[in-house]
């Protein structure tokens, strides 16, 4: 978990103190850098979020578990600690074998996932795959890649595109629940893809073209906000 | 109970040469249901977050009653927050997640049954307060998250698109529930939507912003009988407000507005002021509301100066009403609300009457409502 806020810094008593009533007395708060902590949880509580006591929790749930677990512990210090945080959760470990690892690659994860996805606070190493990816390309083949690709870079600048694009993506490039999801009618949303089309050349209703756009989307993030 | 006040707040990220919010100035009254509106990045939600403390201002005031609470943090302003993820805590059941924050502050035992209970038979989920979050439909999840910030009994709510993760027809019941709820409470609640829906069914008042500006804050009637410009206008309404540009030229002492297939007369109130303020011979914007478009006889023998003919693209018949997605008026397709029972088809030739003592009419280059400025 990684705090933002801009002056002030919980004490690790006051911290450990909300936490332990949020998950339970077996925890482990372990400081790592200025405002970055572990939190180490026992795996009773994926099986404390199943329905009845007793259920046994199945290994594909476990992910889900887990998402669940961590978008209440934003929610938690963001409605009654009153701070803003990002926070990234990994699937269990044996601590003695793999703590290190772990650690790298939730901070790992919360660094692309504030690098990528700029409104997202909550940030899974299982979604991160493609950004890991992209991180990892050198400075001089992504801007080649743009410039080759995209004429038209500021047309990732205007927010409604962006966010038509990042709704369209979301839904699995459907038009109609991408609509639906942007409360606008289905011709709007043709008509702003349609734009799209003529102003970049690239029709995101088409498969090849989607996943251009899907990639100069995330590289426009990085290369812009430097 | 308390008001909000904001005095000439700014939002201005490091780094970012524009601000996200641009002197925002709102009195909001104790006990008034605020609703924030606009489309995506328009600063609503950033203003919401000021106000909770989870984003700094950068310049301004923010004032919680009497008290200027910018530096005061976020726990401490006596504010409840409802987001949109309404993410409930997985591993506490119903009654835990409710009595968390109470928990949290060291209320007395008692205390916190007491409100959890009542909050619980306020949203009708005395039933389901052992239950754990998986085991919950999506509304009953919103109560839930709505009973952990009704238990807190802040001087103000905060919702940041509280209902958007709800299919269409839970969305249209919580959204009564709320409003509901909000009077019976009492309290202060800020609300932010981009659903116009939303805002015109729950707000006492509707702040209309665009580009991190207030374009208008009024009650739901006066923003949809007056807007003040195009935007508000445009966004106002479903389906929104036709706009056509033409010319007005003023014939034997009679104003006329003339675009692509309207030639119809202005009335005498509305022409004089478009005289006075020199607009005769200017090309300018008309707004005409889709159900200001009349199909009935009697209308159109009543309004000989209004009435313009138009073939019917599309037609689309909701029962109760129809839309009609008309071709030949000015520029873009022209849509009229028409009743349900009419017998009109797609590709016939359609006589309507405009009812021209509600169109507005628009500065071509400013935007602006001519008749409300």
């Amino acid at each position: 978990m990684s705090e933002q806020a801009e002056n002030r810094e919980p004490s690790y008593v006051e911290l450990e103190k909300v936490l332990r009533s949020y998950l339970s007395d077996e925890m482990l708060l372990i400081p790592l850098r200025e405002r970055e902590w572990l939190i180490l949880g026992t795996d009773r509580l994926l099986a404390e979020v199943e329905t009845n006591e007793g259920d046994m929790i199945e290994r594909g749930e476990t992910k889900e578990a887990l998402v669940s677990l961590a978008t209440g512990l934003h929610q938690m210090i963001t409605e009654e600690w009153g701070g803003d945080c990002h926070v990234a959760v990994g699937e269990p470990i044996i601590p003695t074998e793999s703590l290190v690892y772990a650690v790298a690659t939730l901070r790992e994860t919360i660094n692309l996932g504030r690098k990528f996805h700029m409104g997202m606070q909550v940030h899974m190493p299982w979604l991160v795959h493609l950004e890991r990816l992209l991180s990892g390309i050198p400075e001089p083949v992504r801007s080649r890649f743009m410039d080759e690709m995209s004429g038209r870079q500021d047309l990732f600048t205007d927010p409604e595109t962006v966010s038509t694009l990042d709704a369209f993506f979301a839904m699995d490039c459907n038009v109609s629940e991408t609509a639906k999801r942007l409360f606008i009618h289905r011709n709007t949303l043709l008509y702003r893809l349609d734009k799209l089309k003529q102003e970049a050349g690239l029709d995101v209703r088409s498969f090849n073209d989607a996943i251009l756009v899907r990639l100069l989307m995330l590289l426009y993030k990085v290369t812009k906000r430097k | 109970m308390a008001g909000v006040r904001l005095e000439h707040v700014y939002k201005k990220y490091p780094g970012s040469d524009k601000a996200s919010v641009t002197d925002f100035n709102l009195d909001i009254a104790d006990k008034e249901f605020l609703v924030l509106v606009g489309p995506s990045g328009c600063g609503k939600s950033t203003t919401l977050r000021m106000i909770a403390g989870l984003e700094e201002i950068s310049e301004g005031k923010l004032y919680i009653g009497d008290r200027v609470v910018n530096d005061v943090a976020p726990k401490d302003r006596d504010i409840a927050m409802v987001f949109q993820s309404y993410a409930l805590y997985p591993h506490m059941n119903v009654y835990q997640n409710m009595a968390f924050g109470l928990k949290l502050r060291k209320f007395r035992k008692d205390e916190i049954d007491r409100r959890v209970r009542e909050a619980a038979r306020t949203l009708e989920i005395e039933h389901l307060l052992d239950r754990k979050p998986k085991a919950l439909s999506g509304g009953q999840r919103q109560r839930v998250a709505l009973g952990r910030a009704i238990v807190r009994e802040p001087q103000v709510f905060l919702m940041d698109e509280p209902l958007s993760n709800l299919d269409a027809k839970l969305r249209t019941q919580m959204r009564a529930n709320i409003s509901k709820l909000m009077k019976r409470l009492e309290t202060t609640c800020i609300y932010v939507t981009h659903d116009q829906t939303e805002a015109m069914t729950m707000g006492d008042r509707i702040v209309v912003m665009k580009d991190g500006f207030i374009q208008q804050a009024a009650t739901p009637d006066e923003l949809y009988n007056h807007p003040v410009n195009l935007f508000v206008a445009g966004f106002i309404g479903a389906p929104a407000m036709n706009f056509i540009t033409g010319q007005l030229t003023e014939e034997g002492g009679a104003v006329r507005f003339k675009a692509t297939g309207i030639n119809v007369a202005i009335p005498a109130g509305k022409a004089q002021l478009l005289r006075d303020k020199g607009y005769i011979g200017r090309e300018i914007i008309v707004g005409i509301r889709p159900e200001d478009l009349h199909e009935e006889p009697v209308f159109i023998e009543a309004s000989p100066n209004s009435v313009i003919s138009a073939s019917i693209e599309v037609s689309e018949n909701l029962g109760h009403e129809m839309f009609l997605y008309l071709n030949g008026l000015g520029k873009d397709n022209v849509i009229a609300r028409v009743d349900g029972r009419s017998q009109l088809q797609e590709g016939q030739n359609v006589k309507l009457a405009i009812d021209m003592n509600k169109i507005h009419i628009f500065d071509k280059d400013t935007e602006l409502n001519i008749l409300e400025a």
